[in-house]
């Protein structure tokens, strides 16, 4: 019997012109995992919506078809049943809590359902336990990290006991420690309790090791129905669907006839490949110190070298990885190298921004800041990273100016912002905030495109069409920008910021939302900004972005500056920041950080592909 | 965010109240600072509730509090002072253009100033309402009268203090943007904050419809209900709640009498003594919170009677 069967249905919310589901027929056995992959707007939480009930009973507009849990419509069911039947948790936890303390937030749902008072005490101490607030049981909500947040949203959920748990990109807004937690967590749930799971996910390389089946979803229905990951990765690759985490997407990318879905498997099909295996050992024991050294050699095919083309651009540390070979020709070669990545050091007048021993605290007593020296390169994109509340918003709205600093200085272009008021320099830096809505009060996504255009009177329209077209945004323009999802919305914001084309671009989260298609399109764009000459600083846990676009990253933990270094020296190896592929070579062949290095280095090695191109 | 503007537990009586008694309080300011007309009676009322706020441990957010209800009193003395032509001690006489003649009189000016009282009163009754009363507690103790009631009291106690964070929130992100806010011309300001204005209508809506939605997932006016976190009466409450109904009864008295009620036109009143001693007893009554805490923090054996 299905634990949820939705037959036929079609939604249209009231005020839509738009089906956001269409002809939806799905059946989900008891136990499943199963994850819902799609673009932002296409129908992901309008079908979870729908299962938990909020739709059509919260939901005002057009409604055909029928879901069914266990075997009763929804359409029957009573508030206590469907509250019983299916647990909704939002992608943003600060919505969905409505108690100010922590206990209390989780003792709610059971206080409605009627719970005696004991056993309401007896499953707030045992969640609490479980997903591990026990130290956070008597603070206020609002003073939780994302994580905890989310955690507690989780708890508060859990307690009432559904047999369905419905997820809206639960790790979205939190960090990638956090992000680990709460999909172990999940994880521990169906293995051990078997609750039946239904997760939608963007960035799926967090978790779809953990699903037993996937739905990708596209304009509001189902297009893809999968029970392996591989079957799922090999049909979007063919489909040219964006899809797919990069480990699998690098194995199918080479042909691989078996796809690996998480780093674990992929290491170990690595291993079996006798000749990478082979070409990995003789590699640490130096016996292919020539093979090795010709990757760096200027006369190696451009593909090669633009494999390698991180390395030099970024100074990388080259004999960490490398056996460089004592004679003095490949010593001269190797000079090439390095004197190349020592042009490219940034002189300091290619800096834009220069914070010195800058601290800030805030209001109710808090450090955000400690004695911040950090110099922005120019015409570069640099990446900030850390847990939430390590300080990185702070740090940009010092750069723009809206928070100016307890001590030290913040000097934007050589003007220090103590003196200066945000508008003053609102044409010259660009600020792109975590919450997009704080930008939308204009009817239409159009108007609210060209609002910063003709506030600054920068950008042309021109500019602003095709930027509309490559955020792929053509579609609503006549829209309310309020009535789209919170990844459209989240371009719109995005639009309208660069329109404007500042000379330093600070974006908070900009990859929010998006899927592996959008974030690539993004990522063209930020990169075709910095040719003309902007400089990008971005805050974001989205390691395989910064992997791929960033050419600096910088950790900051509890208000400080920990570590500074190009994207190849503070991703790989990493813990909790390095990208999937990284991890995927990890030990066998280091800097390897995109999904197109991983492609080359497997075709050169494990394929005996010596087709570069 | 900041935090001061949100409710945050402190070890005072005050924090220790029942949230009905709470509630009971502020509503007493508010709507005693509706019927009052005497400037004498407004300013015990602020001075009150200005004393509970401080006893509290609010004396900076109550600062703020009244330094933006101070904005809002001058454009009413302003707009008073301008438009209002009944006084008869005139302060200030011009001809216009020709024909209007703007006459500034000193009944104008009290009676803006009596005015702006009332405000910095309902200011600050909101400021203790959603500083000093536990929303979690409150939504239990007003659910049981029914569950509109309790969203609508939860709603209020966190409808001022959301809506300072999406001020600042949203005037930061447009300023980003290049939008001024600090226009000479109050055409221009105006102009600038009208669209912050309707940012912040529509995410008070957008947040009412998650709230809504969150509260409903959850189960929310489902009866029969359980209660763990039933604030039981105490001999504190009691005694608050003695004090509120007689400095009531003083209230009904003045007012029953007269001596509450100001007419500011054409001439001033003449304030005679007898109105000025229920003011005071009114003051002390509604005051007697802050005067407890003192207590309360000066004799610990009094925590665990109160």
């Amino acid at each position: 019997m299905a634990a949820i069967k939705v037959d036929n249905l079609t939604y249209q919310y009231a005020n839509s012109s738009f089906p956001a589901l269409q002809d939806i027929n799905l059946e989900v056995q008891a136990g499943e995992f199963v994850l819902l992959a799609g673009a932002s707007g296409s129908g992901k939480t309008s079908l979870l919506r729908a299962i938990n009930g909020a739709i059509p009973h919260f939901y005002a507009g057009f409604i055909k078809g029928e879901v069914y849990l266990d075997n009763q419509a929804v359409s029957s069911l009573d508030h206590r049943q469907r509250v019983q039947s299916a647990g909704l948790l939002h992608q943003d936890a600060d919505s969905q809590l409505v108690m100010n303390s922590v206990t209390a937030e989780i003792a709610f749902g059971m206080e409605n359902m009627g719970l005696p008072v004991k056993l309401i005490r007896r499953k707030i101490a045992e969640l609490t336990s479980a997903l591990n607030l026990n130290q956070d049981n008597h603070k206020r909500t609002a003073d939780l990290s994302a994580g905890q947040k989310q955690r507690v949203a989780l708890a508060a959920l859990l307690a009432m006991q559904p047999q369905i748990l419905l997820l809206d990109e639960p790790t979205s807004q939190v960090d990638p420690v956090a992000a680990e937690e709460i999909l172990t967590i999940i994880r521990r749930l169906n293995e051990d309790t078997g609750i039946t799971i239904i997760m939608a996910e963007q960035r799926l390389e967090r978790c779809l090791h953990l699903a037993d089946r996937y739905l990708v979803m596209e304009n509001g229905q189902i297009k893809g129905d999968f029970k392996k990951a591989d079957d799922m990765a090999r049909w979007a690759i063919e489909n040219n669907c964006p899809f797919v985490p990069p480990v699998p997407r690098v194995f199918a990318l080479v042909g691989q006839p078996s796809i690996p879905t998480t780093v674990k498997e992929g290491r170990r099909l690595l291993r079996e490949l006798d000749t990478f295996s082979k070409d990995v050992s003789d590699h640490k024991h130096g016996s292919t110190q020539l093979k090795n050294h010709q990757i760096c050699h200027p006369e190696e095919p451009q593909a090669t070298k633009d494999l390698f083309r991180k390395s030099e651009i970024l100074h990388l540390p080259l004999t960490r990885f490398f056996a460089i070979p004592q004679n003095d020709t490949l010593k001269s070669t190797f000079s090439i190298v390095t004197n190349a990545s020592s042009v490219s050091q940034p002189s300091c007048s290619d800096y834009i921004v220069e914070m010195n021993k800058v601290s800030y605290t805030w209001p109710h007593g808090s450090k955000a800041l400690r004695q911040v020296d950090f110099k922005l390169p120019a015409q570069a994109i640099t990446a900030l990273i850390g847990d939430n509340g390590a300080g990185k918003t702070t740090l940009l709205k010092h750069i723009i100016g809206l928070i100016k600093p307890d001590r030290g200085s913040v000097k934007v272009m050589g003007r220090n912002t103590l003196q200066l008021d945000v508008e003053d320099l609102a044409a010259e830096v660009g600020y792109l905030s975590q919450q997009p809505d704080d930008y939308l009060f204009l009817p239409t996504v159009r108007e609210e495109i060209s609002f910063s255009r003709h506030k600054l009177g920068r950008g042309t329209a021109e500019t602003e069409k095709q930027l509309i077209q490559r955020l792929e945004l053509q579609e609503y323009l006549e829209c309310n920008p309020r009535d789209l999802s919170t990844g459209q919305r989240q371009r719109v914001a995005l639009a309208s910021i660069l329109l404007s084309k500042p000379e330093i671009l600070l974006l908070d989260e900009p990859t929010r939302g998006m899927d592996y298609n959008l974030k690539a399109k993004l990522g063209e764009i930020l990169k075709e900004f910095v040719q003309t000459g902007v400089t990008i600083l971005l805050v974001s846990h989205d390691s395989e972005f910064i992997a791929e676009y960033a050419d600096e990253v910088v950790l900051m933990s509890a208000g400080k500056i920990i570590a500074q270094g190009t994207t190849a020296e503070m991703l790989d190896g990493s813990i909790y920041y390095a990208p999937q592929v990284n991890r995927l070579f990890n030990g066998l062949h280091e800097q390897v950080l995109t999904v197109e290095q991983g492609v080359k280095l497997l075709k050169r090695y494990r394929l005996g592909v010596n087709d570069w191109n | 965010m900041n935090w001061d503007y949100t409710y945050q537990y402190r070890d005072n009586f005050i924090y220790n109240l029942h949230p009905g008694i709470v509630l009971l309080l502020c509503t007493n300011f508010l709507i005693w600072c509706l019927i009052f007309s005497h400037p004498f009676y407004l300013a015990s009322l602020l001075v009150a509730n200005g004393m509970l706020m401080i006893s509290a441990g609010h004396l900076q957010t109550w600062y703020l509090y009244l330094k933006f209800s101070l904005f809002m009193s001058l454009v009413i003395i302003i707009i008073n002072l301008l438009f209002s032509s009944a006084g008869t001690t005139t302060l200030l006489e011009l001809t216009l253009s020709g024909e209007y003649i703007l006459k500034v009189s000193w009944e104008a000016l009290i009676y803006g100033l009596g005015m702006s009282l009332r405000l910095m009163t309902a200011m600050s009754s909101f400021a203790l309402f959603t500083l000093a009363v536990n929303p979690d507690q409150m939504l239990t103790w007003a659910g049981r009268f029914g569950t509109h009631t309790a969203l609508l009291a939860t709603s209020s106690l966190r409808i001022i203090p959301m809506m300072i964070e999406d001020y600042h929130r949203i005037t930061e992100v447009q300023k980003c943007r290049g939008v001024r806010f600090n226009h000479r011309s109050i055409r221009q300001r105006i102009k600038s904050y009208w669209p912050l204005m309707g940012s912040m209508l529509l995410a008070s809506l957008e947040r009412s419809m998650i709230m809504a939605e969150s509260l409903y997932n959850r189960g929310y006016g489902l009866k029969p209900r359980t209660y763990t976190q039933l604030r039981r009466w105490q001999t504190g409450d009691y005694l608050v709640l003695c004090s509120t109904l007689i400095g009531i009864v003083v209230a009904c008295l003045a007012q029953w009498k007269h001596w509450s009620s100001y007419s500011y036109y054409p001439v001033l009143n003449r304030v005679i003594s007898v109105e000025i001693l229920p003011a005071l007893v009114v003051l002390l009554l509604f005051a007697l919170p802050a005067i407890i805490n003192w207590g309360w923090k000066k004799w610990p054996q009094l925590r665990s009677t109160t």
